[in-house]
């Protein structure tokens, strides 16, 4: 016998390896479950995606309003974060209307001492005429 | 429980007439059967032969699948685990391994179902799948990975091979079963993905030349060299059993 005959003849032996018919039972049921739980999460994934379009399709005219008001709540967004160039500072119209207004505006405390040692007007009580006399005292005094 | 040779016989034939181990299925028209069809068998028989031949006898499965009627897929798949096992263990010499490789595999065939064009038998088509899923997986694994390899029926001792192996060579026959085992993966495993693919089809699992240039996608002479090649290298690995 030729040397690579018999080499042929030994490796073919190994189809001899074998785990069995129970295993090839048991792979064909493995497989039946992990397509049915690849199908069940197609399934759910497509679900939602109906669920959606047909939340959108019931709302009618209305549908457009909240693509826009998305669009109006990121430009809103955008607009109050990006910052100005100089935020500190006051526009040059509105520092020129401060200073001519300055005479006019209350004085206000300036030291803590003028705030604790605020004078509180005392309160003075309206003056009454002699000769007005009130409404329901008429009757008595003509009778006196 | 291992396979007993009644399981053995019950497992699926491959539809390959040209091997020797293999009874041939659909391809394997007699003239008998020709006469009993009758019609044109005489004027054309070669024509009929052809037209039978290229019956695919998975057809009315893989149609049935394609519609989304999963059952027909489960038939396949019972169909097929043993041989598909079978290339891509004798691949890998790792149960585990194989396991996982082939439940990816008939995923993936199942996904890939609906461009399955019926150019070719539906066996070639997912053979094509295996080997090319079990080559990726091993240029990805760890050379260095534990065997974990399968029991072997004890059927081997009735087997011709086997006798006359044991009764010639002493190394064989002092070696028991599990060394003789462990032995050949290792050989096996000493051999290129290329190689290894070749000799599993062609040695082990005696498929023609032909359909193995199929399946993996080269021409018949670069499936012969390569056998050739790989034939050399095992002589080498195996040669104290030659003694």
């Amino acid at each position: 016998m030729k040397d690579s005959d018999y080499v042929q003849r030994l490796i073919r032996l190994k189809r001899y390896e074998s785990p069995g018919v129970e295993y090839f039972q048991q792979f064909a049921e493995d497989f039946k479950e992990r397509q049915r739980a690849v199908m069940l999460k197609q399934s759910s994934r497509a679900l939602l995606a109906e669920r959606v379009s047909l939340w959108f399709e019931e709302m009618g005219s209305a549908k457009w309003l909240v693509p826009t008001g998305a669009a109006a709540a990121v430009g809103a967004g955008l607009f109050f974060a990006i910052p100005g160039e100089n935020e500190n500072e006051l526009p040059a119209s509105a520092i020129a209307e401060t200073s001519t207004d300055k005479a006019t505006m209350p004085s206000f405390p300036e030291s803590t001492d003028e705030i604790f040692h605020l004078k509180i007007p005392k309160a003075v009580p309206p003056a009454i005429d002699k000769n007005v006399l009130p409404a329901n005292a008429r009757g008595a005094l003509r009778e006196l | 429980m291992k396979l007993t040779e009644a399981s053995l016989s019950a497992m699926p034939k491959t539809d390959f007439p040209n091997s020797g181990d293999q009874s041939g299925s659909a391809s394997d028209i007699s003239g008998e059967d020709l006469r009993k069809k009758g019609g044109n068998a005489k004027a054309n028989p070669m024509s009929e032969r052809r037209k039978m031949r290229k019956v695919d006898p998975d057809l009315e499965l893989v149609q049935r699948a394609r519609e989304g009627d999963t059952a027909a897929f489960d038939e396949l798949v019972v169909k097929y685990t043993p041989k598909l096992y079978g290339l891509v263990y004798h691949m890998t010499s790792n149960h585990e391994d194989t396991n996982d490789t082939l439940q990816d595999v008939f995923a993936k065939a199942y996904r890939a179902l609906k461009r399955f064009k019926g150019k070719s038998a539906f066996y070639t088509w997912i053979y094509s799948i295996a080997t090319n899923m079990t080559l990726n997986f091993l240029k990805k694994r760890n050379r260095r990975r534990a065997y974990s390899l399968d029991d072997v029926d004890l059927a081997i001792e009735r087997d011709e091979d086997f006798i006359e192996a044991t009764s010639k060579s002493d190394p064989v026959r002092e070696a028991n079963i599990s060394e003789l085992q462990e032995r050949l993966n290792m050989a096996m495993q000493q051999l290129s993905d290329d190689h290894r693919a070749v000799v599993t089809m062609f040695d082990i699992q005696g498929m023609p030349h032909a359909e193995i240039a199929k399946i993996i996608g080269v021409s018949e002479g670069t499936v012969r060299s390569r056998l050739f090649y790989a034939h050399k290298q095992l002589q080498t690995y195996l040669d104290d059993f030659r003694k």
